[in-house]
C-alpha cells in the first residue's frame, strides 16, 4: 500500500487536483474540496478576512460564530460570512458531507432553537446536552515565499480566563467534535467549528454545554496570514468505528 | 442648509440630552418590534421566548407575555390595537389579547420555525411564514387556517400587507419578494434583484413603494405595481435586517448588522443621516403611528442589550459629506 499513490475523492465533478509540480501535496482548485480517505483529511480552500467590529477579532469577547467557516450554506449565503476569519469557498454541506465520507459521525445535533432550549450548565443538565460526535483537528495552511506555513486551528486564538478575579491569558484549548447539526439542521450559518458548544456550525468546541458558558476568546494576528490571503484548511476526523 | 423640513434628532420625549430612551429587560436577542396602533404600547419579540409589550410615554414594561416554547421572531398588532400576533421558532403563531395578555388562539400548522406575521388592514386576516416556504393565512376572529400560499423556496422572513389591502408581499431566502392578491390569494408579482435572502418588507403609508433589507446589505424600494425597482439603497457594511418609511413615506430608515442606523431620502435615495444606535447587530426597527419615535433593538446572542426609543424631530438635516467613520452619534 505505502508505493500507491493516495487515492483521491473529489466531491463533485469540480473537484481536482492542481498540479504536483507546483506544490507540496494535492490541493484543491477554489470552489472544491479534497477528500483523501488514504489521509484521513478534507481540506478546502479559504481566504482570510478581517471582520469589523465582530466580537473577539480585535479584543477580547465571547462570540458563538466560527473562526472558520462557509460563504454559503443551507442554499444560499451564510448568515455568519462577516463573521469568519477563515472564509471557505464552497458550502457548509460540502464539508459536512466530505467528513461523513471520510467515516466521521455526528452523535448528537439539534437545530438551533432546540439548541437554545438545552442552553447552559445547570444541576439539571444532561449528557445530550451536550453537541458530540467523532472529536476533529483543524489546521489552516498556506504559501509563504517558497514555503508552506501550517499551523493548528487553536493557535491562531488565545483565551482568558479568571485566576482570582484577574484575567490570565492561556493557549486555546478547544475540544472540537463533528456534530453536524448545522448541516443536518439547515442552520444557514455557515460556521464550521464554534468556539463554544453551539449547533449552528457543524464542529464545535464542547468543553461545555450548549452555547453558555462561552469561553472569553480573541484572535490572535501575530503570525497570521493577512486579510485577503489565500489559504487552506485541513481538517481531520478521528472516525469511531 | 435649506431644503429641509424633517429630520432626526436623538432627544427622547422628555429630555434635551441627546440619548435615545433605554428599555432593558430582555435576556437574548429581539428580533422584532411592533407600535401598536394608538402608539401607547411597544411589543418587543425575543429570542428570550417571551415577547414584553411596553408603555411608551412611561418608558416602563407593561406585560411580559409568555407561552411560546422557542425564539419569537416576529410580532404583529391588530389595527385596532385589542390583539397581537407573533411567530415563533416553535412552529406556532400565537394571538394574544393585548390588555390581559392571555392567549387567545395557538395556531399550528407551519413545519418549522415561524419567522414573520402580519395583519391585514382590516384585521381580518392573519398572515405567517417561515422555514416551510408557505405564507399561511389564518382568520383572525377564530384562528382557523385559510390558504397556504406556496411559492418561495427558500424560508420566508418578511411579510407586509400594503395599508390599502391590495398587496401581501413576502421576502425569502430565495432572493426574491412576491406580491400576492390577499382577496383572491393568487401571485401577482415577483420581485427580483436582491442577490440574497430578503429579510423584513415595509409598505409606504400610500402604498406605492414597497422597502425591502437584505443580506445583500442593501434596502431597495419597488413600485410594486409595476413590479419595478425604484432604488438601490447600497445600505451598510453588512446584512440589513430591517427597513421602514417615516415622514409620511418621505424617508427610510435602514438597520442590520453594522449596528447602525441609516436615514434616506425615499425620493432620491440620498443619504440623510447615519449614527451608530447600538453595540451588537440591529435586528428590529419600528417607527410610531404618528412619527415620533424609532425604536430599535437587536443582540449578540446573550449579549443582553437594550431596546432604544429615539425622538424624531422637525429638526433640519444638514446636507451631509459623511467622513468615512459615518457617524457615531446622530447629526
Amino acid at each position: 500500500m505505502k508505493t500507491m499513490l493516495p487515492a483521491t475523492l473529489t466531491l463533485a465533478a469540480l473537484c481536482a487536483v492542481a498540479s504536483a509540480a507546483q506544490v507540496d501535496e494535492a490541493l484543491p482548485r477554489p470552489g472544491t474540496v479534497l477528500v483523501n480517505r488514504e489521509k484521513g483529511e478534507l481540506i478546502a480552500c479559504a481566504v482570510v478576512q478581517h471582520p469589523e467590529d465582530k466580537p473577539c477579532i480585535d479584543d477580547w469577547g465571547q462570540r458563538v460564530q466560527a473562526f472558520v467557516g462557509c460563504s454559503q450554506a443551507a442554499g444560499g449565503d451564510a448568515k455568519m460570512a462577516g463573521y469568519f476569519v477563515f472564509l471557505v469557498d464552497v458550502p457548509t454541506e460540502v464539508i459536512y458531507d466530505g467528513l461523513v465520507q471520510l467515516g466521521a459521525k455526528p452523535q448528537v445535533h439539534y437545530s438551533i432553537q432546540e439548541g437554545q432550549r438545552r442552553a447552559g450548565l445547570k444541576a439539571t443538565t444532561k449528557p445530550e446536552d451536550y453537541l458530540q460526535g467523532d472529536p476533529v483537528v483543524l489546521s489552516i495552511f498556506w504559501k509563504q515565499g517558497d514555503n508552506w506555513i501550517e499551523r493548528p486551528h487553536q493557535s491562531f486564538v488565545d483565551e482568558q480566563v479568571l485566576v482570582d478575579d484577574q484575567p490570565v491569558t492561556k493557549p486555546w484549548t478547544p475540544h472540537f467534535v463533528f456534530h453536524g447539526s448545522g448541516a443536518i439542521h439547515h442552520s444557514g450559518t455557515g460556521c464550521l467549528a464554534c468556539p463554544c458548544d453551539c449547533p449552528g456550525g457543524i464542529i464545535a468546541d464542547n468543553r461545555f454545554p450548549i452555547y453558555n458558558p462561552k469561553p472569553t476568546v480573541r484572535f490572535n494576528w501575530t503570525g497570521a496570514p493577512q486579510p485577503g490571503t489565500p489559504v487552506y484548511v485541513r481538517i481531520r476526523p478521528l472516525a469511531s468505528r | 442648509m435649506g431644503g429641509w423640513t424633517l429630520g432626526l434628532s436623538a432627544a427622547p420625549a422628555d429630555s434635551p440630552s441627546a440619548e435615545p430612551r433605554v428599555l432593558l429587560g430582555h435576556t437574548y436577542n429581539i428580533y422584532a418590534l411592533a407600535f401598536s396602533p394608538r402608539g401607547d404600547l411597544l411589543a418587543s419579540a425575543s429570542g428570550d421566548e417571551t415577547l414584553k409589550l411596553w408603555d411608551v410615554a412611561a418608558g416602563t414594561l407593561r406585560q411580559t407575555l409568555e407561552g411560546h416554547a422557542g425564539p419569537v421572531y416576529g410580532v404583529a398588532f391588530s389595527p385596532d390595537g385589542r390583539w397581537l400576533v407573533s411567530a415563533s421558532g416553535d412552529q406556532t403563531v400565537r394571538v394574544w389579547e393585548t390588555d390581559s395578555g392571555k392567549t387567545r388562539h395557538v395556531l399550528h400548522a407551519h413545519q418549522g420555525a415561524v419567522y414573520s406575521v402580519a395583519v391585514s388592514p382590516g384585521g381580518e386576516v392573519i398572515a405567517s411564514g417561515g422555514e416551510d416556504r408557505l405564507v399561511r393565512l389564518w382568520k383572525a376572529s377564530d384562528g382557523q387556517p385559510l390558504a397556504a400560499l406556496a411559492g418561495h423556496a427558500g424560508d420566508i422572513y418578511g411579510l407586509a400587507f400594503s395599508l390599502d389591502g391590495r398587496w401581501l408581499a413576502s421576502g425569502s431566502r430565495d432572493k426574491s419578494i412576491r406580491l400576492w392578491d390577499p382577496a383572491t390569494q393568487q401571485l401577482a408579482r415577483v420581485l427580483t434583484g436582491h442577490t440574497s435572502d430578503v429579510y423584513r418588507l415595509t409598505f409606504s403609508p400610500d402604498g406605492s413603494r414597497l422597502a425591502s433589507a437584505s443580506q445583500d446589505k442593501t434596502v431597495r424600494l419597488w413600485h410594486p405595481q409595476q413590479a419595478a425597482t425604484v432604488a438601490v439603497l447600497p445600505a451598510h457594511g453588512g446584512p440589513v435586517y430591517g427597513s421602514t418609511f417615516l415622514a409620511q413615506g418621505r424617508l427610510v430608515a435602514s438597520a442590520g448588522d453594522d449596528k447602525r442606523i441609516r436615514l434616506w431620502d425615499a425620493a432620491t435615495g440620498r443619504l440623510e443621516n447615519v449614527w451608530r444606535a447600538h453595540d451588537v447587530p440591529i435586528y428590529a426597527l419600528a417607527v410610531s403611528p404618528d412619527g415620533p419615535l424609532l425604536a430599535t433593538a437587536g443582540g449578540e446572542d446573550d449579549v443582553v442589550n437594550p431596546l432604544k426609543l429615539w425622538k424624531l424631530d422637525a429638526l433640519r438635516v444638514a446636507p451631509l459629506a459623511l467622513p468615512a467613520g459615518e457617524g457615531d452619534r446622530p447629526r
